[in-house]
């Protein structure tokens, strides 16, 4: 019997600026890398949905509106429709030199799945019509397959791609786009992992299309004013043109599966 | 963004796609109103319906569905069908697997108690001769009820149980 391998395996040194001298970007900086959309990935789940952002691959499967299950030891006393969400990186996923260091909270579950977790919870709260439906929770089970950067951008596609699929109202498909700042002040759109671990500071964006809003912005790095703002427009007209491919695909999609029904 | 007059791309939707102004159209479901215009809430066929006043329309967007049944929630004033868990002196625990004739992917809790049972008299009602677990009954959602259950009554005359077996002989309908 092989023993289980409790221990993550991440890089053990931190990243050195060597790497990014050798490092060539081999797409324009203003470019995302190639998208890969699918809606209804996991069959048993009420919907679900799989992006690929490059070598990064996302998969969501969404459940509900259901009864929320009662968690032993606390009675939960909302009328409020919820979101619950549980985020698993899988274990061949590529882990930073800064999240191997993160201590496990428990029931194997890492401080940087509990963070990714909240924030995609707070991104959906203000899109899905919780008022349609009181007292139910909408679980979202998020398995992140490989992570070669923007993995969050790449979630929040997945996510409302799922949404969509399960036939829960939400105000708005939402787009999202990472963008990262190098050492020499360019503006890279939709960052691997290299550029975004070699980056200055890193801007994800995520906003519904059709409301000129923004959901959250989600930054880490020291940046200027100017420098900040220009990434976010940047991020904002490049997130629209990812949501808008992203409706074209759903549109797609819904013709390919009328056009049988209505020929027979 | 795309506008409903273009007939090719007006039949299916997308969540936050602009279908209309507010004007004429009335909002059906899949359908919220912002800013008096109409959107659309759910992946799906767009319908028109007329409502049978002058000039105007119901706009409905049936979402696409790949399993049978649906993932609608009960509201107040739903007709649902459920299964008898429990029956007390009190109140008749229920499991609600349908909203009108369709059925539904999760269960949910319901209760029907004492005074909701009937219109008259039910003080008087003795539950356990009323209902008994197992029976499918329907009923009527009148209020959300507590966090654990949706509240609901069978005191309308098309209500109440519609499918039981005997308790002489098991496998005999009543």
């Amino acid at each position: 019997m092989e023993r289980r391998i409790s221990q993550r395996y991440g890089p053990f040194f931190e990243p050195i600026h060597s790497l990014e001298r050798e490092y060539q970007r081999t797409r324009p900086n203003n470019a995302p890398r190639s998208l890969v959309l699918n809606t209804g990935t996991v069959v048993d789940a009420a919907g679900s949905g799989y992006v690929e952002l490059g070598k990064t691959k996302v998969i969501v499967a969404v459940q509900g509106p259901r009864p929320p299950i009662r968690i032993r030891g606390g009675v939960e006393n909302t009328m409020n429709g919820r979101i619950t969400c549980e985020v698993v990186k899988s274990s061949f996923c590529y882990y930073s030199y800064e999240s191997t260091r993160m201590a496990n909270v428990g029931r194997g579950v890492s401080e940087e799945e509990r963070l990714l977790s909240t924030r995609l919870v707070r991104v959906f709260e203000p899109i899905v019509i919780l008022d349609k439906y009181p007292k139910c929770s909408i679980d979202l089970y998020v398995v992140i397959l490989e992570d070669d950067g923007s993995a969050f951008a790449a979630m929040t596609l997945a996510t409302s791609l799922a949404l969509a699929d399960a036939s829960i109202e939400i105000i708005s498909v939402v787009s999202s786009v990472t963008v990262a700042i190098s050492t020499k002040q360019e503006y890279l759109v939709d960052p691997d992992r290299t550029e975004s671990e070699c980056a200055v500071g890193l801007i994800t964006v995520s906003l519904p299309l059709h409301a000129a809003q923004l959901c959250e912005i989600q930054h880490t790095g020291k940046l200027s004013i100017q420098v900040w703002l220009s990434a976010v427009q940047l991020a904002v007209e490049v997130a629209q043109t990812i949501g808008n491919s992203m409706c074209q695909f759903l549109l797609q999609e819904m013709e390919k599966n009328e056009t049988p029904s209505l020929c027979s | 963004m795309q506008h409903s007059t273009n007939r090719a791309t007006a039949m299916f939707a997308v969540p936050g796609m602009e279908l209309s102004e507010q004007g004429n159209f009335s909002i059906g479901t899949g359908c919220y109103c912002l800013h008096q215009r109409v959107y659309a809430s759910l992946w799906g066929r767009v319908s028109f319906q007329e409502t049978g006043e002058a000039n105007s329309l119901r706009i409905d967007i049936q979402p696409r569905t790949r399993s049978q049944r649906s993932t609608c929630v009960p509201t107040v004033g739903d007709e649902v069908i459920g299964k008898v868990l429990k029956v007390t002196w009190r109140a008749v625990v229920v499991e609600i697997f349908a909203i009108q004739e369709k059925l539904l992917c999760y269960t949910f809790r319901g209760v029907v108690r004492l005074p909701d049972v009937a219109t008259t008299s039910s003080d008087k009602i003795d539950l356990h001769n009323c209902f008994r677990p197992g029976d499918i009954i329907r009923a009527q959602v009148v209020s959300l009820g507590d966090p654990q259950a949706y509240y609901l009554s069978t005191s309308r005359s098309c209500d109440g149980v519609i499918y039981a077996m005997s308790s002489a002989d098991p496998n005999q309908r009543i």
